[in-house]
């Protein structure tokens, strides 16, 4: 998300929606967040519907009804759950774009729909892979945590990264790191841009103030990081087209994790693979699986692979398959 | 009738009977008796035979769920109780200081089964290690690769079904991730 969506919603924030905006009668945004709390709202809403525009709908009461163009928050909103709603709609516009344009492709070419060759893949990606689709890990919390970490390392020593009051003094050596405050303030940490000024890393310890917090390990601490940095997108110079290797699963009942976090780790621990056809083959948004594999090689959980690596298709074998997928169902249901 | 089975393995009292009892449609049947030797400074019974639970998916379509006994010295029952499985589930105490020697013995003991058929590791009272030193992932992740071991290694709750679900499907997904 662009410097200016960030000013303008947080705009929004503080000024409760009153003056920040005004009332458009344009026909072409992108997204319209609409009080459904009011009359004029609710009129305003179904019209939009109609003419099915995204919608991020706002309301004192609790509408767990999301579909695919309306994002339902309730009141009070907060400027992270208005991100995240924008950010949503923006990666369904890229996934509705991506595959309006694979089908135009393939109804021109329908000889493609039957390569599957790495390189086809490969240009298929480049087109749908826009500068959007990356950020620079250097300039969020995953890129100083790096330095932090290799500092630490190198040094043998403790050291703090500092944003404004928050720390994280990390410990190389025995692969921990302790927080001054809680998990779910790391969100917003990684939603911020730094830069050495605004994040200070030094060799130091915090010992009291500190030590009441639970130490978390560094591979929990970096794959947190990196995947609420990634949101969906990719570290730079990583690639969709490159092959990763899964060398450990992430601890995914307790870590953050990206939708369809077992089907990725159970595809990709079976063979070297490309994020687009890991997509590809379990019929997920890239999304999902730009996140898990930034996080997992931040994380020391994957590592990149020669470019003449082979990767091995998985081929699903019809033994059990009714039986699993009954399983997944019935354990899905509970 | 179609018949599968999953076994449930682990040193004593790491949460086996737990997990069973999370998944299972019956009522599950133990063989727990008055623990007589050093188990007892741990609890006060424990599973001699093995632990019985069953997911029932349909009328013609059922899992049964093995818990083998803990000790080793049941250890000849471990390897019966997995023939023709569709996996292992191991769960282990990660609070105790033994849990790395613990994931060796119990992937030793099971080398041939995991050979061919996945394994998923379930570490069980994450919340007291955390008092005292974490989880070393590394160390965890290091010993699989060396054993040449993908398995899929997750912080449960034995009392938690969300947990113990999700570290059955990733045994299911670890044969097929195109299952769903």
């Amino acid at each position: 998300m662009s410097q200016s969506s960030h000013r303008n919603i947080s705009g929004f924030i503080k000024t409760k929606g009153k003056t920040h905006f005004k009332l458009s009668d344009q026909q072409g945004a992108d997204v319209v967040i609409i009080d459904i709390d009011s009359e004029e709202g609710k009129a305003l809403f179904a019209e939009y519907q109609n003419n099915e525009t995204q919608v991020i709908a706002l309301s004192l009461y609790s509408l767990d009804k999301s579909s695919s163009s309306v994002i339902y928050i309730k009141k009070p909103i907060t400027s992270i759950e208005l991100i995240h709603a924008a950010e949503k709609i923006k990666q369904r516009n890229y996934v509705k774009v991506s595959s309006s344009a694979n089908k135009i492709k393939s109804t021109n070419k329908p000889e493609q729909v039957h390569d599957k060759s790495r390189k086809d893949s490969r240009d298929k990606s480049r087109e749908s892979t826009d500068d959007s689709q990356y950020y620079e890990p250097t300039q969020t919390l995953q890129g100083m945590l790096r330095r932090a970490i290799q500092l630490s390392d190198k040094e043998k020593t403790n050291v703090v990264l500092r944003i404004q009051k928050y720390c994280i003094e990390i410990d190389a050596s025995k692969k921990c790191a302790r927080l001054n405050f809680s998990q779910n303030r790391l969100r917003n940490l990684c939603h911020v841009q730094l830069n050495t000024s605004s994040c200070r890393i030094s060799k130091e310890s915090l010992t009291a103030s500190i030590s009441e917090y639970p130490s978390l390990s560094l591979t929990e601490l970096s794959w947190n990081t990196a995947l609420l940095c990634s949101r969906g997108r990719l570290a730079k110079p990583l690639s969709d087209n490159s092959i990763y290797q899964l060398k450990a699963w992430p601890n995914l009942t307790r870590w953050n994790v990206p939708q369809h976090a077992l089907q990725i780790a159970g595809l990709w621990s079976k063979s070297p693979n490309t994020i687009t056809a890991i997509s590809q083959q379990l019929s997920i948004p890239i999304t999902d699986v730009r996140s898990f594999i930034t996080a997992a090689l931040d994380s020391h959980l994957a590592i990149t692979n020669e470019p003449s690596s082979k990767i091995i298709p998985f081929k699903a074998k019809k033994k059990n398959s009714t039986l699993f997928k009954k399983l997944l169902n019935r354990l899905n249901r509970a | 009738m179609q018949q599968y089975k999953i076994i449930f393995s682990g040193p004593v009292s790491a949460g086996k009977t737990t997990a069973i009892k999370v998944l299972s449609d019956i009522d599950v049947v133990s063989t727990e008796a008055r623990a007589s030797d050093e188990v007892k400074k741990i609890k006060e019974k424990t599973t001699v035979a093995m632990d019985y639970g069953r997911i029932n998916l349909d009328a013609e379509t059922s899992v049964h769920l093995y818990g083998t006994p803990g000790q080793a010295r049941f250890n000849f029952m471990w390897e019966i109780l997995a023939q023709g499985a569709l996996g292992l589930v191991l769960l282990i105490d990660c609070s105790v200081s033994s849990m790395m020697d613990d994931i060796d013995t119990y992937l030793d003991a099971f080398k041939d089964f995991t050979k061919d058929n996945p394994v998923v590791i379930g570490l069980t009272r994450g919340d007291l290690a955390a008092e005292t030193q974490g989880i070393d992932w590394d160390r965890i992740h290091s010993a699989l690769a060396i054993k040449d071991i993908s398995a899929a290694v997750f912080e449960v709750d034995a009392r938690n079904k969300e947990d113990i679900n999700m570290l059955v499907q990733a045994l299911v997904l670890s044969i097929d991730p195109l299952a769903i």
